[in-house]
Protein backbone atom coordinates (compact mmCIF):
# COMPACT_ATOMS: atom_id res chain seq x y z
CA UNK A 1 0.00 0.00 0.00
CA UNK A 2 0.89 3.27 -1.08
CA UNK A 3 0.68 6.62 0.84
CA UNK A 4 -1.53 8.10 -2.18
CA UNK A 5 -3.70 5.57 -1.51
CA UNK A 6 -4.35 6.76 2.16
CA UNK A 7 -3.76 10.58 2.14
CA UNK A 8 -5.94 13.53 1.81
CA UNK A 9 -5.71 15.29 -1.37
CA UNK A 10 -7.88 18.18 0.02
CA UNK A 11 -4.84 20.88 1.29
CA UNK A 12 -5.07 23.78 3.57
CA UNK A 13 -2.80 27.07 3.18
CA UNK A 14 -1.50 29.93 4.26
CA UNK A 15 0.84 32.76 3.87
CA UNK A 16 3.76 33.63 5.56
CA UNK A 17 2.05 36.81 6.72
CA UNK A 18 -1.08 35.22 8.08
CA UNK A 19 -1.98 35.93 11.84
CA UNK A 20 -1.61 33.21 14.28
CA UNK A 21 -5.53 34.07 15.30
CA UNK A 22 -6.47 33.88 11.73
CA UNK A 23 -4.95 30.00 11.47
CA UNK A 24 -5.90 28.89 14.22
CA UNK A 25 -9.29 29.74 13.18
CA UNK A 26 -8.77 28.32 9.73
CA UNK A 27 -7.31 24.69 11.75
CA UNK A 28 -9.87 24.28 14.16
CA UNK A 29 -12.79 25.10 11.37
CA UNK A 30 -11.53 22.14 9.39
CA UNK A 31 -10.61 19.87 12.18
CA UNK A 32 -7.38 19.77 11.00
CA UNK A 33 -3.56 19.52 12.99
CA UNK A 34 -1.65 21.30 10.16
CA UNK A 35 -1.61 24.16 7.50
CA UNK A 36 1.01 24.03 4.62
CA UNK A 37 2.83 27.12 4.30
CA UNK A 38 3.05 29.10 0.97
CA UNK A 39 5.18 31.99 -0.46
CA UNK A 40 4.52 32.43 -4.17
CA UNK A 41 2.88 29.19 -5.00
CA UNK A 42 5.82 26.97 -3.20
CA UNK A 43 5.05 24.77 -0.48
CA UNK A 44 8.26 25.87 1.96
CA UNK A 45 6.75 24.41 5.40
CA UNK A 46 4.12 23.72 7.64
CA UNK A 47 2.41 25.30 10.64
CA UNK A 48 0.88 23.40 13.45
CA UNK A 49 -1.33 22.76 16.45
CA UNK A 50 2.03 22.64 18.74
CA UNK A 51 3.82 25.44 16.67
CA UNK A 52 0.27 27.78 18.20
CA UNK A 53 1.20 26.00 21.44
CA UNK A 54 4.51 25.67 22.26
CA UNK A 55 5.71 28.91 20.65
CA UNK A 56 3.10 31.41 20.81
CA UNK A 57 1.02 30.64 23.88
CA UNK A 58 3.55 28.90 25.53
CA UNK A 59 6.16 31.86 25.47
CA UNK A 60 2.87 33.93 26.20
CA UNK A 61 3.27 35.52 23.39
CA UNK A 62 -0.59 37.74 21.52
CA UNK A 63 -1.79 35.66 18.83
CA UNK A 64 -2.84 38.37 16.57
CA UNK A 65 0.80 40.18 17.06
CA UNK A 66 2.67 36.87 15.71
CA UNK A 67 3.06 36.14 12.21
CA UNK A 68 3.53 32.68 10.29
CA UNK A 69 6.68 33.35 9.53
CA UNK A 70 7.98 33.97 13.07
CA UNK A 71 6.66 30.51 14.39
CA UNK A 72 6.23 28.09 11.25
CA UNK A 73 8.17 25.07 10.52
CA UNK A 74 10.20 25.00 8.28
CA UNK A 75 11.98 22.98 5.62
CA UNK A 76 8.95 21.21 4.44
CA UNK A 77 8.26 17.67 5.99
CA UNK A 78 8.04 15.46 2.48
CA UNK A 79 6.89 12.14 1.37
CA UNK A 80 6.43 10.89 -1.98
CA UNK A 81 3.04 9.25 -3.50
CA UNK A 82 4.41 6.41 -4.19
CA UNK A 83 6.25 5.96 -1.31
CA UNK A 84 5.27 3.10 0.93
CA UNK A 85 3.10 3.08 4.09
CA UNK A 86 5.84 1.19 6.17
CA UNK A 87 8.63 3.74 4.92
CA UNK A 88 5.97 6.71 5.47
CA UNK A 89 5.52 5.64 9.16
CA UNK A 90 9.48 5.11 9.92
CA UNK A 91 9.77 8.38 8.79
CA UNK A 92 7.25 9.76 11.11
CA UNK A 93 8.17 8.07 13.67
CA UNK A 94 11.84 8.88 13.08
CA UNK A 95 11.41 12.93 12.64
CA UNK A 96 8.47 12.68 15.72
CA UNK A 97 5.85 13.71 13.65
CA UNK A 98 2.18 13.42 13.24
CA UNK A 99 1.56 14.67 9.23
CA UNK A 100 3.46 15.36 6.29
CA UNK A 101 2.94 16.83 3.11
CA UNK A 102 2.72 14.62 0.03
CA UNK A 103 4.88 15.39 -3.24
CA UNK A 104 4.67 13.45 -6.71
CA UNK A 105 7.56 12.81 -8.92
CA UNK A 106 7.60 15.85 -10.40
CA UNK A 107 8.00 17.54 -6.91
CA UNK A 108 4.42 18.87 -7.01
CA UNK A 109 2.15 18.68 -3.91
CA UNK A 110 -0.95 16.70 -4.09
CA UNK A 111 -2.08 16.01 -0.86
CA UNK A 112 -1.21 15.74 3.15
CA UNK A 113 -0.96 12.10 4.84
CA UNK A 114 -0.34 11.70 8.71
CA UNK A 115 -1.07 9.42 11.43
CA UNK A 116 -5.07 9.46 11.49
CA UNK A 117 -5.12 8.38 8.15
CA UNK A 118 -3.57 5.26 9.41
CA UNK A 119 -5.40 4.57 12.18
CA UNK A 120 -8.34 4.43 9.53
CA UNK A 121 -6.85 1.75 7.84
CA UNK A 122 -6.72 -0.38 11.09
CA UNK A 123 -9.80 0.67 12.26
CA UNK A 124 -11.16 -0.49 8.63
CA UNK A 125 -8.89 -3.81 9.32
CA UNK A 126 -7.34 -3.08 5.93
CA UNK A 127 -4.18 -3.13 6.80
CA UNK A 128 -3.50 -7.24 7.80
CA UNK B 1 3.78 47.11 24.33
CA UNK B 2 0.41 47.21 26.69
CA UNK B 3 -1.42 44.79 24.00
CA UNK B 4 1.79 42.04 24.81
CA UNK B 5 1.02 42.63 27.98
CA UNK B 6 -2.87 41.79 27.74
CA UNK B 7 -1.73 38.47 25.89
CA UNK B 8 0.64 37.36 28.52
CA UNK B 9 -2.18 38.48 31.38
CA UNK B 10 -5.00 36.45 29.74
CA UNK B 11 -2.61 33.16 29.07
CA UNK B 12 -1.77 33.20 32.96
CA UNK B 13 -5.27 33.86 34.02
CA UNK B 14 -6.47 30.97 31.52
CA UNK B 15 -6.13 27.97 33.24
CA UNK B 16 -6.22 24.26 31.63
CA UNK B 17 -9.35 23.77 33.93
CA UNK B 18 -10.92 26.32 31.74
CA UNK B 19 -9.74 24.85 27.69
CA UNK B 20 -9.36 21.17 28.78
CA UNK B 21 -12.34 18.26 27.88
CA UNK B 22 -13.89 16.66 31.12
CA UNK B 23 -13.98 12.97 31.36
CA UNK B 24 -11.80 10.63 29.41
CA UNK B 25 -12.34 7.56 27.61
CA UNK B 26 -11.31 4.27 28.28
CA UNK B 27 -10.91 1.27 26.99
CA UNK B 28 -9.89 -2.14 29.07
CA UNK B 29 -6.47 -3.23 28.90
CA UNK B 30 -7.20 -6.92 26.82
CA UNK B 31 -9.15 -5.07 24.02
CA UNK B 32 -7.40 -5.78 20.80
CA UNK B 33 -5.92 -2.37 19.31
CA UNK B 34 -7.80 -2.61 16.23
CA UNK B 35 -10.85 -1.86 18.75
CA UNK B 36 -8.66 1.25 20.18
CA UNK B 37 -8.59 2.83 16.59
CA UNK B 38 -12.76 2.17 15.73
CA UNK B 39 -13.38 3.45 19.47
CA UNK B 40 -11.01 6.26 18.73
CA UNK B 41 -12.77 7.23 15.06
CA UNK B 42 -15.86 7.23 16.68
CA UNK B 43 -15.08 8.87 19.73
CA UNK B 44 -12.51 11.26 17.87
CA UNK B 45 -10.19 11.16 20.71
CA UNK B 46 -6.89 10.88 19.94
CA UNK B 47 -6.14 8.85 23.19
CA UNK B 48 -7.70 6.33 25.58
CA UNK B 49 -6.99 5.30 29.08
CA UNK B 50 -6.59 1.68 29.79
CA UNK B 51 -8.39 0.44 32.94
CA UNK B 52 -7.83 -2.82 34.50
CA UNK B 53 -10.58 -5.43 35.29
CA UNK B 54 -11.08 -3.14 38.48
CA UNK B 55 -11.73 0.09 36.10
CA UNK B 56 -8.74 1.46 37.41
CA UNK B 57 -6.46 3.06 35.83
CA UNK B 58 -2.79 1.61 34.39
CA UNK B 59 -1.57 3.06 31.28
CA UNK B 60 -3.05 5.15 28.01
CA UNK B 61 -2.69 4.19 24.55
CA UNK B 62 -2.64 7.05 21.82
CA UNK B 63 -3.07 7.72 17.95
CA UNK B 64 0.55 7.31 17.22
CA UNK B 65 1.31 4.05 19.75
CA UNK B 66 -1.13 2.35 16.93
CA UNK B 67 -0.33 3.27 14.14
CA UNK B 68 3.50 3.02 14.38
CA UNK B 69 3.07 -0.46 16.30
CA UNK B 70 1.13 -1.35 13.72
CA UNK B 71 3.01 -0.48 10.58
CA UNK B 72 6.33 -0.94 11.42
CA UNK B 73 5.81 -4.31 13.22
CA UNK B 74 3.63 -5.41 10.48
CA UNK B 75 1.02 -7.31 12.54
CA UNK B 76 -2.54 -7.90 12.24
CA UNK B 77 -4.15 -5.50 14.49
CA UNK B 78 -6.75 -7.45 16.05
CA UNK B 79 -4.03 -10.17 17.49
CA UNK B 80 -2.39 -6.98 19.74
CA UNK B 81 -3.63 -6.47 23.03
CA UNK B 82 -3.70 -2.43 23.58
CA UNK B 83 -1.84 -3.52 27.19
CA UNK B 84 1.29 -4.56 24.82
CA UNK B 85 1.71 -1.62 23.67
CA UNK B 86 -0.05 0.98 25.76
CA UNK B 87 2.36 3.91 28.10
CA UNK B 88 2.59 3.48 32.03
CA UNK B 89 3.02 5.33 34.44
CA UNK B 90 0.64 7.76 33.14
CA UNK B 91 1.88 11.69 32.99
CA UNK B 92 -0.49 14.27 34.40
CA UNK B 93 -0.89 17.65 35.23
CA UNK B 94 -2.75 20.09 37.76
CA UNK B 95 -5.74 21.59 36.02
CA UNK B 96 -5.59 24.98 38.03
CA UNK B 97 -1.72 25.15 35.65
CA UNK B 98 -2.07 27.78 33.45
CA UNK B 99 -2.13 28.05 29.64
CA UNK B 100 1.27 29.59 29.11
CA UNK B 101 2.82 27.23 31.42
CA UNK B 102 0.83 24.26 29.52
CA UNK B 103 2.26 25.66 26.57
CA UNK B 104 5.67 25.77 27.90
CA UNK B 105 5.39 22.28 29.09
CA UNK B 106 4.15 20.94 25.69
CA UNK B 107 7.22 22.39 24.07
CA UNK B 108 9.77 20.97 26.38
CA UNK B 109 8.03 17.51 26.76
CA UNK B 110 7.51 17.31 23.33
CA UNK B 111 3.65 16.09 24.38
CA UNK B 112 0.67 16.56 22.18
CA UNK B 113 -1.89 15.66 25.05
CA UNK B 114 -1.92 15.27 29.14
CA UNK B 115 -4.29 14.02 31.59
CA UNK B 116 -5.26 16.39 34.03
CA UNK B 117 -5.69 16.03 37.75
CA UNK B 118 -7.79 18.39 40.43
CA UNK B 119 -6.45 19.34 43.97
CA UNK B 120 -7.94 16.21 45.59
CA UNK B 121 -5.52 14.31 43.00
CA UNK B 122 -8.69 12.94 41.19
CA UNK B 123 -8.68 12.66 37.13
CA UNK B 124 -10.51 15.21 35.89
CA UNK B 125 -9.99 15.18 32.45
CA UNK B 126 -7.55 15.92 29.24
CA UNK B 127 -5.83 18.67 27.73
CA UNK B 128 -4.35 18.91 24.09
CA UNK B 129 -2.82 21.56 21.78
CA UNK B 130 -6.12 21.16 19.43
CA UNK B 131 -8.11 22.63 23.32
CA UNK B 132 -4.68 25.28 22.91
CA UNK B 133 -5.41 25.88 19.58
CA UNK B 134 -9.62 26.07 20.27
CA UNK B 135 -8.95 28.74 23.13
CA UNK B 136 -6.73 30.66 20.43
CA UNK B 137 -9.28 30.56 17.83
CA UNK B 138 -12.28 31.85 20.15
CA UNK B 139 -9.47 34.87 21.80
CA UNK B 140 -9.64 33.11 24.73
CA UNK B 141 -5.76 33.87 25.07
Amino acid sequence: MRVKDIMSKDVKTCKLDDKISDVSREMTKYGISMLVVVEKDTPVGVITKSDVATRVVGEGKEPNDVKVRDVYSAPIRKIYAMSTIELFANKLHARNLRNMVVFDEDEKMVGVCGTTDILKLVAEGKYV
Amino acid sequence: MTEKKGAVIKGIILKVKDIMTKGVKTIAYNKSIKEAAENMLKEKVSLLLVVDGSNKPIGVVTRKDIAFRVIRKSESPEDVMVAVIMSAPVSTINENLSAVELGKFFGEKKYKRLLVENDNGELAGIVSTTDMLKAVANNKI
